[in-house]
């Protein structure tokens, strides 16, 4: 019961929650503009090329470990509660969302950690050119290799169209928020917000 | 003055050169075995730490000299953690499997330039060929320099397979320098 009210009365996401989710959509926008500009660079840019790959996959394991740590801190602090007079079904779809953002950024990390281990060019991952990251040691021993990268880069690819998907439908839903309901719901996740004016009610919550 | 100076230089040389055996004690601090290659258009250098060199030379008899060069393939450092990484690897050196390069010549000629040339069998990534090390010899104050510089072709090796066979991302020419400080082994003693 105690626990209960002191989840209730909780208006925003913790200042740990606020920083992990502004900090992962920069390091995840960066992605969404480096990956296509690297894959699609010509031989004249060989230089730029393996910089920019090196970069993309400094800020994706640095993506992997933040979603780490922010899935502890998920499981280990509930968020707020959602507005009582939300539709279920609105609801359901937001959780589904929220669920397979999560997901999905994780398994793209982990695609590209494959790929990157898969890849006949061996070129070994060393993060912002300071720590020496491993390969995944079974993607290393495939025997067909060129398949198994190809494959996977195509995962890795569709992976993200679909993440950048439900990235703008998670922008458009929150903008909906601030802007069509003007119920403040942005405030909870952005930390130097006045959140007093729309934020939950807690005595509403409870009833 | 410096005519003078040049002289006892030249003196000495001819003196020490023909007063005392042929056999070199190296100096593994002052020499070095580097390589030089380009990736992605960048030029950088690679070099071995550990290295046996045996020379056998004796200016004035060069036909007489020989040179034999084991280089350690695991004492690489190609000056960036990523090459450091990739080089001793299996598309590279595959220096598990090849751990030593070796270069031993079968014969020793002066050149028309002063320089000399010395002819032989370089091992390298489990690959021999001949190749012909041209070189030069300095001999000053005790101490003799010699400086050889070869470019090879990593593909003659088989170093650098797969994707990295063409000159596309890392070049295909790779210049070697040995550049070695020794001393007469009899005046060392």
């Amino acid at each position: 019961m105690k626990n209960n009210a002191a989840n209730t009365k909780q208006s925003g996401y913790t200042l740990v929650a606020m920083t992990l989710h502004w900090v992962l959509a920069a390091l995840i926008t960066s992605q969404f503009l480096v990956g296509p500009v690297m894959t699609r660079l010509s031989d004249a840019d060989a230089d730029l090329q393996f910089t920019l790959y090196q970069f993309h996959k400094s800020i994706g394991i640095t993506i992997l470990i933040l979603m780490g740590i922010r899935l502890v801190w998920r499981i280990l602090h509930k968020p707020p509660a959602l507005p009582e007079d939300f539709p279920a079904t609105i609801v359901t779809v937001s959780k589904v969302v929220h669920g397979t953002l999560y997901a999905l950024v994780i398994i793209l990390c982990l695609v590209g950690w494959s790929l990157v281990s898969a890849s006949p060019y061996n070129i070994p991952t060393v993060l912002f050119g300071e720590v020496v990251w491993p390969h995944i040691w079974f993607m290393e021993q495939l025997t067909d290799k060129q398949a198994a990268e190809t494959a996977l880069k195509a995962v890795h690819t569709y992976g993200a169209y679909v993440l950048l998907t439900l990235v703008t439908l998670h922008t458009f839903a929150a903008l909906y928020h601030q802007f069509y309901r003007k119920d403040g719901l942005i405030g909870r996740m952005l930390p130097f917000a006045p959140r007093a004016p729309s934020a939950p009610n807690p005595a509403k919550e409870k009833g | 003055m410096t005519t003078k100076t040049l002289i006892v230089c030249f003196l000495l040389s001819v003196f020490s050169a023909s007063a005392l055996a042929s056999d070199w004690i190296i100096d593994k601090e002052a020499s070095h075995v580097s390589f030089f290659a380009k990736q992605t258009g960048n030029k950088f250098t690679g070099s071995f730490s550990r290295f046996t060199i045996e020379v056998s030379f004796d200016p004035s008899h060069p036909e007489s000299g020989s040179i034999t060069a084991k280089i350690d393939m695991t004492s690489l450092d190609a000056g960036d953690k990523q090459r450091n990484i990739a080089l001793p690897g299996k598309e590279w050196f595959d220096s598990e499997i090849f751990p030593t390069a070796n270069f031993v010549s079968s014969s020793m000629s002066k050149t028309s330039d002063g320089t000399y040339v010395a002819r032989g069998a370089l091992t390298l990534h489990g690959v021999t060929k001949p190749i012909s090390l041209p070189f030069t010899f300095v001999e000053s104050e005790g101490k003799a320099r010699v400086t050889a510089m070869i470019s090879l072709n990593r593909g003659d090796f088989g170093v650098g397979s797969g994707a990295w066979a063409t000159g596309k991302w890392v070049s295909l020419e790779v210049g070697v320098e040995i550049s070695i400080v020794a001393e007469r082994a009899g005046e060392s003693q």
